[in-house]
């Protein structure tokens, strides 16, 4: 039972892993920076790790999909703002296209079949 | 300097140099928003202690660093093939030139007593530190290439293949029409310098006008020659028929393995027999002079390692042969209920 469960969660990891992608994109359509992003996201539901969710911004700003600026904010504290580029927002109307494609196959396959 | 200073020095140390500074910069700028969310739920102050428990949660510098670095190979995936193909090819000369130049020792040595073990010795010494040092020079150019070779280079690129390359693949029990015409050609031969002109296996030379010649075949082969004859001319038997035939079947596969096993039991009988090579000192003088002695030696040792590189090679084929005929897959009419 016991390695039932790690497979399981094994495979949770990986689908989460799957839409992390997607879910940065959507937020980003405002200027957030990493801190406000990862509670805002933690705050709709999903939990991640800044160990993960810096490294994704970087690879989302290096593949075009984001632009980032340093700011000095209020308190005197430099913070990287991030926000979706042109080429981010056609890639999120695509994978979101995507996305309601494969939930309403997962829908009809779970529904229908388990 | 304070205690998160000292942090983000050390998660630069594991840090792409390229960006080190910015992501240490972002990594402050988050730690300080923690800092202030946590003093704020908490009611606790924003001090060394708070800190710690901060840092602590947001892992230690080595798996943070972790996270921003891409996955680095010694030699990776791309170049991994080439590299298992040059450390085999590499390692087959080296065995074989080990094994010529023992055998080159053992021979000089008499194959026999102090100087024998000492060659035995020297040889397995040598291969295994020419092991080492050959697969760490691989290891050492593949290294560098892997770091210095631009990417994209060495990719594989994927084959288009179709229903039609299906015809193209051999068929295992196909026979190539220059097999057996080599193995008559050159069993033939054989099988009439041995009978024929066996004086001609030695060597010769001119010398003040005169032909020298030194024959090399001793009476104990001439013992084994019925049998060789009888191996030899099979040998020619079956091959024609697999030229008439032009594939193998199940009788003809048996009946060369049954050869190659009569060859290696005549092999190793040969092996354990007397000398196959008989040189006479005399005659050797006249044609190689103050070399002779040395070089008979040398030659009075080559018919063993013939027969044990023969014997090696045939037993590995045997071992093939044995392996395919039980592994073939019966046709699927065979196991579909009729």
């Amino acid at each position: 039972m016991e390695n039932n469960n790690d497979h399981v969660q094994n495979i949770v990891l990986e689908l989460r892993r799957g839409i992390l992608a997607i879910a940065v994109l959507s937020q980003l359509q405002e200027e957030q920076y990493g801190y406000s992003l990862l509670k805002s996201l933690s705050d709709k539901g999903l939990e991640i790790d800044q160990g993960t969710l810096y490294p994704l911004l970087r690879r989302l700003e290096t593949q075009g999909l984001l632009n980032s600026t340093w700011r000095i904010t209020d308190e005197a504290r430099p913070r990287r703002y991030y926000i979706i580029s042109i080429r981010g927002r056609d890639a999120l109307v695509q994978l979101s296209r995507e996305w309601a494609a494969i939930t309403a196959t997962m829908e009809k396959m779970i529904v229908e079949d388990v | 300097m304070n205690l998160l200073d000292k942090y983000l020095l050390e998660v630069g140390k594991y840090l792409p140099r390229k960006h080190s500074q910015d992501i240490q910069a972002e990594i402050r700028s988050t730690l300080e928003d923690m800092l202030d969310d946590r003093s704020r739920m908490s009611g606790k102050p924003v001090d060394d202690t708070l800190l710690s428990e901060v840092l602590q949660e947001y892992g230690a510098p080595a798996k943070v660093a972790e996270s921003y670095n891409r996955p680095r190979y010694l030699i990776g995936p791309r170049l991994y093939p080439f590299f298992e193909m040059v450390v085999k090819i590499v390692l087959t000369v080296l065995v074989v030139v080990s094994l010529v130049g023992f055998g080159i020792n053992a021979a000089r040595s008499g194959g026999a007593g102090p100087e024998f073990l000492a060659s035995l010795g020297s040889f397995f010494a040598q291969f295994f530190t020419g092991l080492i040092s050959a697969f760490g020079n691989i290891v050492l150019v593949f290294a560098i290439l892997e770091r210095v070779l631009p990417a994209g280079s060495f990719e594989e690129k994927e084959k288009t293949w179709t229903p039609a390359d299906l015809d193209a693949e051999p068929d295992p029990a196909e026979v190539k029409r220059s097999e057996p015409v080599f193995a008559i050609i050159f069993t033939a031969i054989g099988l009439v310098l041995f009978n024929l002109y066996p004086d001609l296996v030695g060597f010769s030379t001119i010398k003040e006008g005169v032909w020298i010649s030194v024959p090399a075949l001793s009476q104990a082969f001439f013992h084994y020659l019925p049998w060789i004859n009888l191996l030899g001319i099979s040998t020619i038997l079956l091959e024609m028929y697999l030229l008439v035939k032009g594939s193998w079947q199940m009788t003809t596969r048996l009946a060369g393995l049954a050869l190659d096993i009569g060859g290696i039991v005549l092999a190793v009988i040969m092996l354990a027999g007397p000398s196959l090579v008989n040189l006479e000192t005399a005659r050797m003088a006249e044609v190689f002079g103050e070399s002779a002695d040395v070089l008979t030696k040398l030659l009075n040792g080559v018919p063993y390692l013939v027969l044990v590189v023969l014997i090696t090679i045939q037993s590995i084929e045997v071992a093939q042969a044995i392996w395919r005929m039980v592994k073939t897959p019966k046709p699927l009419g065979g196991f579909l209920p009729r």
